[in-house]
């Protein structure tokens, strides 16, 4: 079989070459096709070809192009990508390094950006207002996401119509832009005439009014409660995936052994939904350090500073006081934070063992 | 033709479309076509009617409307047929970023730039200025400008960046109605004399006399500048720290804590001056005076300010005096247009520029948005004295002439946007809400500021 196989390549290739002497055809392009139309399965590296062959370059067209082609199907992307994320990327890192201010010349500092840093009050304050944000998602948004799940895949809600209405109520407020959600709660927030220092009034008389976003003590908590509105419905989605992917046997013979509910759901439920858990963490805490749109629109990063967020301060380094390089130190930093945060996240919930 | 040749092969496609995105790629990068009239560009000027369009940027569509409905009525585009304008109009932070943006990289600049006063500072940093310096270009007609409101702001170590077309001459407006009805003689003399009305006010109305922005350092600035202070230096440092500075934040602070006849100004955390809720106040009888330039103050009876309800109630007058140089007015606030130097038709865009600003075609503004233009020679039009029905027909054109005629100079600081938020968080707001220690607030602020500046 295998030299008939052989003996019918020899005898296409003779065809092939003596077809290409008759057309004396020198056209490379025209050598290629009839080559590969003929003879498809033969490596084009080692080929012996007629006089007139392609050398130099087209040769190694030739020789490479069945490399070469798919690379430049992707390259659109890795070009573009190149352009606007990587050098953007690389670029501010660089400049991180530098004094930038308006439009000079880079001058190396070294490390003085960090430096300045460290002793910024205003990059320390946004820095803690940031944390706050993020330990109001941990501690606050994220067992409310959980907790909505549990009820929605429990049998409280047994209908599955009725299960897919509150999982599409839960990202509504995700699909309402930051600008809409902002808007809103100014409105809520207003102090003289927000819907909720209304009902304080009403209930408690003109003294229970509150500062929402104009008190310095409660700004952080009223920007807090907007992102659990926004952000808690899409967590519950995440959960409630999770929960319906844990096997019911498993559940069901804890409780035939004798486990209660909440030895069932601490006991089973949640060791299992670990993966989901870790993934919902480190995403709500990336998310909350990353935080721009809602302090900024709401209250503008103030009063004194109590509600602005470090992307914000980045934004207003570098565009309002066109600052480039300390701009840019300041990126980094955040990213670095980000990096370990989710690295101690994946230690904690233990995504480093061997056994996942 | 043979079927070979007919036909378009994967490779060849591959070729092709690869040589065609080599190309683009070469168009794209190189390098930005010279100015027009620039040596690079050629020696031929660009002839008279050849068409050139003019690409203006700013964040609110009348601030460059108005300047089209001026070349056209005003002679400006029959004169200049060639010459035509392409405004760009997008949010106040978005068109300002592109802006800086476009400074920095050198590709995608207009020919004009509307820029915001407090955002100008910005393009004082580093080594070059982005813009062309008007100066020589406005020449002796300086002398027919309020300088103060037309052009400091944009002015940087004695030379002009942009022009700014309104005299933002502030003024105290009050509700002379509310103060009439409890005997108290107006207009106010000192600040001295509000606060006595204030008391009485406050004890037969419940009404506060004045609101202080706490969230914004805008009412000390216009009262520094009215005492003769400066906020900012030649150098550009803060010119506050002083006594005029604590007398101004001790007299707002003791009206809101002390007499209790002062209010911290209705506002919102992302709108911290005048925002929708603030004029609310005024409707709701809340409030009784307030203070600002004529953006301002200057037509309450807009819908977009107090509006109906309170007509033949308000009026206007000048700065209460009381402390340091007692100046009747100072400004606040403006936008300018100026030409950035990579703009493709500079020339031509200053051609526009000086007709809408340095003519009487100013008044084409005045006509649609009612300001008062900040060019002289014409704040004597009809257009700008006509009675005001909202004031019960006082020509407060008069009163801005005046004013105008006595605004101070001022600096712009290259600092100026760090430097307000730092006097706000660690002067304005500690002292009007919590009534922090004045010297103390001082103290902390120095180091602050010496630290930004640093950076």
């Amino acid at each position: 079989m295998l030299a008939c196989s052989i003996q019918r390549k020899d005898e296409i290739g003779n065809l092939h070459e003596k077809h290409l002497r008759r057309l004396n055809l020198k056209d490379e392009k025209q050598v290629t096709e009839i080559d590969m139309a003929m003879s498809s399965d033969v490596s084009p590296t080692g080929r012996r070809y007629a006089p007139g062959t392609p050398t130099g370059l087209r040769l190694w067209w030739h020789r490479h192009r069945l490399t070469v082609i798919p690379y430049l199907y992707i390259a659109p992307f890795f070009i573009l990508f190149a352009i606007f994320l990587a050098w953007p990327v690389v670029r501010s890192f660089y400049l991180s390094f530098h004094k930038q201010q308006g439009i000079s010349t880079p001058t190396f500092i070294g490390l003085d950006n960090y430096v300045n840093l460290v002793a910024d009050p205003r990059f320390k304050q946004s820095l803690l207002n940031t944390t706050v944000y993020a330990l109001g998602s941990l501690l606050l948004q994220i067992p409310l996401a959980f907790i909505l799940a549990v009820v929605v895949n429990s049998k409280l809600v047994p209908w599955a119509n009725a299960k897919s209405f509150y999982r599409l109520s839960y990202f509504v407020p995700l699909l309402t832009s930051a600008v809409i959600a902002s808007l809103m709660f100014s409105i809520l927030y207003d102090y003289n005439s927000g819907l909720i220092n209304s009902y304080l009034m009403r209930a408690f008389g003109e003294e229970a009014k509150v500062g929402w976003v104009r008190n310095a003590s409660v700004v952080k908590f009223s920007i807090i409660l907007l992102l659990i509105w926004r952000f808690t419905g899409i967590n519950s989605l995440y959960f409630v995936a999770g929960l319906q992917n844990i096997p019911k046997e498993l559940e069901e013979a804890a409780a035939i052994d004798g486990a209660n509910w909440w030895q069932v759901l601490f006991g089973i439920t949640i060791p299992l939904m670990r993966p989901v858990i870790l993934f919902v963490t480190v995403t709500a805490i990336n998310g909350s350090y990353q935080i721009f749109a809602e302090p900024y629109l709401l209250t503008g990063g103030g009063p004194r500073d109590q509600s602005l967020s470090i992307v914000q301060y980045l934004y207003n380094t570098g565009f309002s006081y066109f600052n480039l390089g300390y701009a840019s130190a300041i990126g980094y930093t955040l990213v670095t934070i980000i990096v370990i945060l989710a690295i101690l996240n994946l230690r904690f919930f233990g995504a480093f063992r061997e056994d996942q | 033709m043979t079927q070979a040749n007919a036909t378009l092969s994967r490779r060849d496609f591959v070729r092709w479309s690869g040589m065609a995105a080599g190309a683009a790629a070469v168009a794209a990068c190189a390098a930005p076509a010279a100015p027009a009239g620039s040596d690079a560009a050629g020696e031929a000027a660009p002839a008279e009617d050849m068409e050139v369009i003019v690409e203006a940027w700013a964040h609110w569509e009348q601030g460059l409307g108005w300047i089209q409905n001026s070349m056209d009525n005003y002679g400006f585009s029959e004169e200049n047929p060639h010459i035509t304008w392409n405004p760009v109009v997008a949010p106040f932070a978005e068109i300002h970023d592109k802006m800086l943006a476009a400074c920095a990289s050198g590709v995608g600049v207009p020919d004009v730039m509307r820029v915001e006063q407090g955002r100008m500072a910005a393009f004082f940093k580093g080594e070059e200025i982005c813009f062309i310096d008007l100066t020589d270009r406005i020449g002796d007609r300086m002398d027919d400008l309020v300088l103060g409101s037309a052009v400091d702001y944009w002015s940087w170590k004695g030379s002009v960046y942009g022009i700014g077309n309104e005299v933002n001459a502030c003024s105290l407006a009050y509700r002379k109605g509310v103060f009439d009805e409890i005997g108290i003689e107006t207009p106010f003399e000192t600040w001295d004399d509000l606060m006595e009305a204030g008391v009485v006010l406050k004890e037969a109305k419940d009404m506060a006399v004045i609101s202080w922005h706490d969230l914004h350092d805008g009412d000390f600035q216009i009262m520094l500048f009215a005492a003769g202070g400066e906020m900012f230096d030649e150098n550009g440092d803060f010119g506050g720290i002083n006594d005029l500075g604590k007398q101004i934040l001790e007299f707002q602070r003791m009206t809101i804590h002390d007499l209790g006849i002062a209010i911290s100004a209705p506002v919102t955390g992302d709108s911290t001056w005048s925002p929708p809720i603030y004029w609310e106040a005024f409707r709701q009888d809340q409030i009784a005076c307030t203070l600002g330039a004529p953006w301002h103050n200057g037509k309450l009876g807009r819908e977009d300010k107090i509006g109906p309800g309170q007509e033949n109630e308000w009026r206007l007058q000048r700065i209460p005096a009381g402390f340091g140089a007692n100046l009747p007015t100072a400004t606040h606030g403006g936008t300018s247009v100026s030409i950035p130097k990579q703009a493709e038709h500079p020339e031509e865009a200053w051609q526009i520029i000086e007709h809408t600003h340095l003519t009487e075609a100013v008044l084409q503004d005045s006509i649609e948005r009612g300001i008062w233009p900040s060019y002289i020679p014409v704040l004597d039009d009809p257009i700008l004295n006509e009675p005001y029905d909202y004031y019960e027909g006082q020509v407060i054109g008069e009163l801005y002439k005046d004013l105008a005629l006595q605004m101070p100079r001022i600096f712009q600081s290259p600092w100026a946007p760090e430097f307000h938020t730092a006097i706000q968080n660690f002067v304005i707001t500690p002292v009007l809400q919590d009534q922090a220690d004045i010297d103390a607030a001082f103290s902390e602020l120095e180091p602050e500021l010496e630290r930004i500046k640093s950076l």
